[in-house]
């Protein structure tokens, strides 16, 4: 087995006396050794929802000789790769072919790379060494000072020195003895060894702090109006949250993120019925409901220049080739049609939704229970029989489906789901974290079928009208036309191949200890209560 | 993990220099690195301050002791080593209790997988067991070779070994060491070394005393002569071998 890493551990040290001080008792204890400090400006990069750091990774960009340097800090180990030019990478696929855009890649996946802060680090190495002058212990005096990237003409804000200490391999004494003399005889107490989160932290930024949030922690007994406030408060923030992003265009993430909360505040408004008052929930359907249908397009055109490094793989190598006119009018159509989805973020109609909702939410008084029969009675009564009633909607709607059943009743069957999966998902918290696990887990096999058997259906259609489009443009050359024919009956055949696993995957889901455990965890509650 | 040995059937080739010096510019890049002294004069355990150490050769080789315990981090970082120990002059006996002793050292190696990118053997001169063990552990085989008629001439002989002996995979990768662009005999091979059965490398590390030097500063080049002609030859040495 192997050994531990050897992983750094870091002193914060209060002022520049105190480090002076320590600096000198540590010379005066072991043998040392300084090297001439340098100063480096570092940019640290992340993604919105700080993906490399959940990653255990570390990214800065730094220049040196003119040249810039992305270096890439991982696993205790540290990679570094020139830039060609003074720009910066904005996402996986700008990064330089190599290790580190392997390593990096699969963390940020789509998102792209956003300046957290601009740093100014002194770093001063100094050496303990042994009677043969051989290396045994590397610190690092570290003083780190940091920016906003949008504030860099502000003056810069001072971190607290940092002391970086560093094993080195095979030296467990000398580390050993180091550390003791640090610790006990300086009293200096160990940090987080990340100067990035140090800085940042300094800037009031810390790690996961812009990230969706559907996860809600609420209380079996309490009242349904404020569990479903919870519920809809924190969507609303998430909104908030990546409003930015998408009228910015940074990644496709916002957009995909900011209508996941509209969808899911549309489901509360919708599934949990008798709650709030049914004007607040008429008119707030239908507000959100536009806000859906506005950012629908930009969503889409995402996903389809998404798809086109599928599309390609899935026609012979000459035939894929053709589809560039399909990508080139799919980009020129996602700029038009941004532009229409930032100037609706921008309209009086968005403004007035956010901020009517936001009054609504924060409305302190408790709903009448004359108009809102279900606003006072305890979350969990309301929500297993809730979950329950769709349940059974789903496992009759699907029963109902033979071979012969036209498409339309799958994709029924496909919203039927997707209810029943949001509200599990809402009301996860006040059920066994384990039990509604599993349930989900079940759940989420039978909707990628159906989601699949649907997607492949508004492919082909979204194709033909692409087709249609280009030729209106006149952009459409015949063998791109033809490339597109072909995919369209690949993405039938796939279609079909669906609808033939659908009665599999429904067996599947709707067995009869499935339908027992979520009796169980449902309808035994409801009834209870 | 790539493996690359520093290997000639002859000694006081430039065979450990050039394992040291390509390998701190390998760490210095990035690259987490391992130097393997296989040798029991330790001489690279020598230029990275290390003491090497008389026992223990029997146990790694045995596997009684976990590989990582053999390993000291030297002052640079990412640059680890594998110290010596006098007992590696006995190596060959110790891998013969083995039923397939020239896979023996692969073996021992390949915990290290995901601790290094990139492991350096530095070999002791001499064809045995040892050097069978190296070829089959070895993705790449770099031959310091002094440009002189009866070294070309050993070149050849290892050549025919390798090929007659199944190590058809293992690419061998010669270069000149040690030329003196004073003696015509050098510049003479250099140009035209003779042999048809391996292509040299462009980079040739030169004769010069700052290379000797390393025995007095125990550093790598780069760290002490960074712009010196045999300085800057290994940094050539070394794009030419990552380009493969």
């Amino acid at each position: 087995m192997a050994p531990k890493p050897n992983l750094p551990v870091a002193y914060e040290i209060k002022s520049e006396t105190d480090l002076q001080r320590v600096l000198k008792r540590l010379a005066e204890c072991f043998p040392l050794e300084r090297s001439p400090a340098s100063v480096q400006k570092r940019v640290c990069l992340d993604t919105f929802d700080w993906r490399l750091h959940e990653g255990g990774a570390r990214l800065t960009a730094s220049t040196r000789e003119q040249e810039t340097f992305l270096r890439l800090e991982v696993n205790g180990g540290r990679i570094e790769c020139p830039l060609h030019g003074p720009a910066l990478p904005a996402f996986a696929w700008d990064l330089p072919a190599g290790r580190l855009h392997d390593l990096i890649t699969p963390l940020i996946d789509v998102r792209c790379l956003l300046q957290l802060a601009h740093l100014e680090v002194r770093e001063q190495a100094l050496r303990i060494l042994n009677s043969d002058q051989k290396t045994v212990v590397r610190l690092t005096v570290e003083r780190t000072s940091v920016t906003m990237p949008e504030e860099e003409d502000r003056p810069l804000k001072s971190v607290h020195p940092m002391l970086r200490l560093s094993p080195v391999t095979g030296y467990k004494r000398a580390t050993r003895a180091v550390m003791d003399f640090l610790e006990s005889e300086l009293k200096l107490v160990r940090t987080r060894p990340d100067p990035m989160v140090r800085a940042l932290a300094a800037i009031g930024r810390s790690p996961g702090d812009r990230r969706a949030r559907f996860t809600f922690e609420l209380d079996p007994a309490m009242r349904c109006d404020a569990a479903l406030r919870t519920i809809h408060r924190t969507l609303l923030d998430t909104m908030r949250l990546n409003e930015d992003g998408v009228r910015q265009n940074l990644d496709s993430e916002f957009l995909h993120e900011f209508r996941v909360a509209v969808r899911r505040t549309r489901a509360a408004l919708a599934q949990v019925r008798g709650v709030y008052p049914r004007d607040v929930v008429a008119h707030f359907k239908v507000e959100f409901k536009w806000l859906g249908s506005v950012t629908g397009p930009v969503r889409d055109l995402d996903v389809y220049l998404f798809m086109m490094d599928d599309y390609r793989a899935e026609l012979p190598e000459a035939l894929g080739n053709e589809l560039t006119p399909l990508h080139k009018h799919l980009r020129r159509h996602h700029r038009s049609e941004h532009l229409q989805l930032a100037r609706a973020l921008e309209s009086e109609r968005y403004q007035a939704l956010l901020r009517d909702w936001q009054q609504f939410l924060d409305k302190a008084d408790e709903c009448d229970p004359e108009c809102c029969p279900n606003a006072a009675r305890p979350l969990a009564e309301v929500a297993s029989k809730r979950i329950w009633r769709t349940f059974r909607g789903v496992i009759n709607q699907g029963r109902a489906i033979t071979a012969e059943t036209p498409a339309e009743a799958l994709h029924r069957l496909r919203i039927e789901c997707k209810k029943l999966r949001y509200l599990m998902e809402f009301f996860r918290s006040i059920h066994d974290p384990k039990q509604i696990g599993r349930l989900i887990r079940v759940l989420k096999g039978l909707q990628v079928n159906l989601g699949d058997f649907n997607d492949l259906e508004v492919q082909q259609g979204s194709l033909e009208r692409f087709a249609i489009e280009m030729s209106e443009e006149g952009e459409a050359p015949v063998r791109c036309l033809m490339a597109m024919g072909r995919l369209v009956d690949h993405l039938y055949e796939r279609q079909k191949t669906e609808r033939t696993r659908f009665s599999r995957c429904f067996t599947r889901f709707s067995t009869s200890a499935n339908e027992k455990r979520f009796r169980r965890l449902f309808k035994r509650r409801s009834s209870r209560l | 993990m790539k493996i690359l040995a520093t290997y000639n059937i002859k000694g006081g080739v430039g065979k450990t220099a050039a394992a040291v010096n390509l390998a701190y510019l390998a760490a210095r890049e990035g690259a987490r690195t391992l130097v393997v002294d296989l040798d029991p004069q330790g001489a690279s355990t020598f230029y990275f301050r290390i003491k090497a150490k008389r026992k223990g050769g029997k146990q790694l080789i045995q596997g009684k002791r976990n590989i990582h315990a053999f390993i000291r981090g030297t002052d640079y970082e990412g640059l680890d080593l594998l110290r010596a120990r006098f007992s590696f002059r006995n190596m060959d006996l110790q891998l013969s209790d083995f039923s397939k002793p020239a896979r023996r050292l692969a073996r021992i190696i390949k915990p290290l997988a995901k601790d290094y990118d990139l492991i350096f053997l530095d070999c002791p001169p001499s064809i045995s067991l040892v050097s069978e063990s190296v070829f089959v552990a070895a993705d790449t085989l770099l031959v310091p070779t002094i440009p002189t008629t009866l070294s070309v001439r050993t070149l050849q002989q290892l050549g025919k070994h390798l090929h007659g002996g199944g190590h058809k995979k293992l690419q061998v990768r010669p270069f000149f060491s040690m030329v003196d662009r004073r003696k015509s005999l050098h510049r003479q091979i250099c140009e035209q070394p003779g042999t048809k059965s391996h292509t040299f490398m462009e980079a040739h590390i030169p004769y010069a005393s700052v290379v000797e030097q390393m025995g007095i500063r125990r550093a790598p080049l780069a760290t002490y002569a960074r712009s010196t002609p045999a300085a800057r030859a290994f940094e050539a040495l070394w794009d030419e071998i990552k380009e493969g």
